[in-house]
């Protein structure tokens, strides 16, 4: 029992690639933010076609940590507010409020919000915003280097490899077929890359291509 | 805890949802029971659990984690607010538009964007912490109660019959399910068709159809693929 990090090992015509389509990438951000929670197991599963085996998982591990970093660059940090020359100008303005207001009860709570009061709720909230941050990363960081990756047989991606590897069609053209059955094969998230690779160009979701041999039982792994 | 996730009709394919608002506690074991038409692949029940995991991290980082607590902001819109009235009413003996320096310079300080709605998001966002804090221990297996299988399959048995759009079909899906007695997924099917055509694996609020105030369903969704039942 664990949290579960998936990420799909697609049938390619030559062998496999990882992808990491958007909804595994908000999963693993989404784990992050689990474990920032709470330390839990986690377990990286990467869904496969039936017979595929992972050999070496360092590599398998690499790609992980670079869908872990792409999924979470975009976490949010502190939303609005001025920054910069702007906050400056502002503490700078109450400064001005507090030594030359007259002697004014307002100027100077004006001035104490603007110099003190502003400066520091803003640093609380940041660093609130920043441990957040780093206890999500420091669990993940942390589950990467550390969680078993098993290889799960994904019904879709079977299908998927008889689409890939039919022979008596060329390449680009298994693959436009492939990505047309995405959608009703569950795996509309792999769609893009099969399009992309359909068109021979550089797909926008993480992938790697991975070598693979063929076993003597007939099953297809990665070479160790 | 106990979660329970349901493979949907939908035409021409599936929808997989995880309800996590409503959780049965029995005992000290975790489960997260998987109901389908027919047998799922180990990689989809993973699927599943990851749509779970995704659902319940985004509900997380909606919520304060990482933004002031409630007292904080309450400070903030105070103090702040009081300044600003202050510096505004000091400017505006000097001529209205000191006045609106003043407040300007000080509105730019007010928490913007923390308000009523972030508070919203964080009630959210604890329902989802009850859930995240014993992630690690739901393992998605195949649904066995009988009942809840037979209740699914009457949804599928519905579904094949069913003419007409996407949009139509939904419309009579939903009332299938409320018909039998299956609100949750009523409201499922009334999100799904709600956001036809976009994106609708989020947590969604459901859209406010009666008089009543309308309540928040929570839940994962995931596409699935499509199902040929004889």
């Amino acid at each position: 029992m664990a949290i579960e990090l998936i990420v799909y090992a697609a049938p390619l015509a030559d062998g496999v690639g990882l992808a990491a389509p958007r909804p595994a990438l908000d999963a693993i951000a989404g784990a992050g933010r689990i474990l920032g929670e709470r330390q839990q197991a986690v377990q990286l599963s990467l869904l496969a076609p039936a017979g595929w085996t992972c050999g070496d998982e360092r590599d398998v591990r690499g790609f992980y940590r670079r869908a872990a970093v792409i999924a979470t660059a975009s976490e949010p940090g502190l939303e609005g507010g001025p920054s910069g020359r702007w906050h400056a100008a502002l503490v700078a303005c109450g400064w001005l409020l507090i030594l030359g207001g007259g002697g004014s009860a307002a100027a100077v709570v004006g001035g104490l919000w603007l110099a003190a009061g502003y400066p520091l709720m803003r640093r609380r909230v940041r660093a609130r915003r920043l441990d957040a941050v780093r206890r999500a990363a420091a669990g993940l960081a942390h589950a990467l280097g550390e969680a078993p990756i098993e290889a799960r047989e994904h019904a879709g991606l079977t299908r998927l490899r008889e689409i890939a590897q039919d022979t008596s069609r060329p390449p680009a053209e298994r693959y436009r077929h492939a990505s047309a059955a995405c959608g009703a094969l569950g795996l509309g998230g792999l769609s893009e890359l099969y399009e992309a690779l359909g068109r021979g160009a550089s797909p926008d979701i993480p992938w790697c291509s991975m070598a693979t041999v063929e076993g003597d039982d007939g099953s297809v792994r990665q070479p160790a | 805890m106990e979660l329970e996730a349901f493979v949907l009709p939908l035409p021409d394919r599936s929808l997989g949802v995880v309800i996590w608002d409503r959780v049965r506690r029995r005992g000290t074991a975790s489960s997260l029971a998987v109901y389908a038409p027919g047998e799922l692949s180990p990689g989809e029940l993973s699927e599943v659990a990851s749509a779970l995991t995704r659902s319940v991290g985004e509900a997380l980082g909606q919520g304060l984690t990482g933004r002031p607590g409630v007292a904080t902001l309450a400070i903030w819109w105070i103090v702040a607010a009081l300044a600003a009235v202050l510096l505004a009413a000091r400017g505006l003996t000097l001529g209205p538009g000191y006045a609106w320096l003043a407040l300007l310079a000080v509105g730019v300080t007010l928490p913007w964007g923390m308000g009523l709605r972030a508070l919203r998001a964080d009630s959210l966002a604890r329902a989802a912490r009850r859930i995240a804090v014993r992630a690690g221990e739901v393992a998605p297996i195949p649904g066995g109660d009988a009942r809840t299988r037979e209740r699914l399959l009457a949804v599928w048995q519905f579904a094949r019959g069913q003419r007409g759009t996407f949009e139509e079909q939904l419309v009579g899906l939903e009332r299938f399910c409320r018909d039998n007695m299956w609100p949750a997924i009523a409201d499922v099917y009334a999100d799904r068709r709600a956001a036809a055509g976009g994106e609708a694996d989020r947590v969604q609020p459901r859209p406010h159809l009666g008089r009543r105030a309308p309540r928040r369903r929570l839940y994962a969704a995931l596409e699935m693929r499509a199902w040929r039942l004889s």
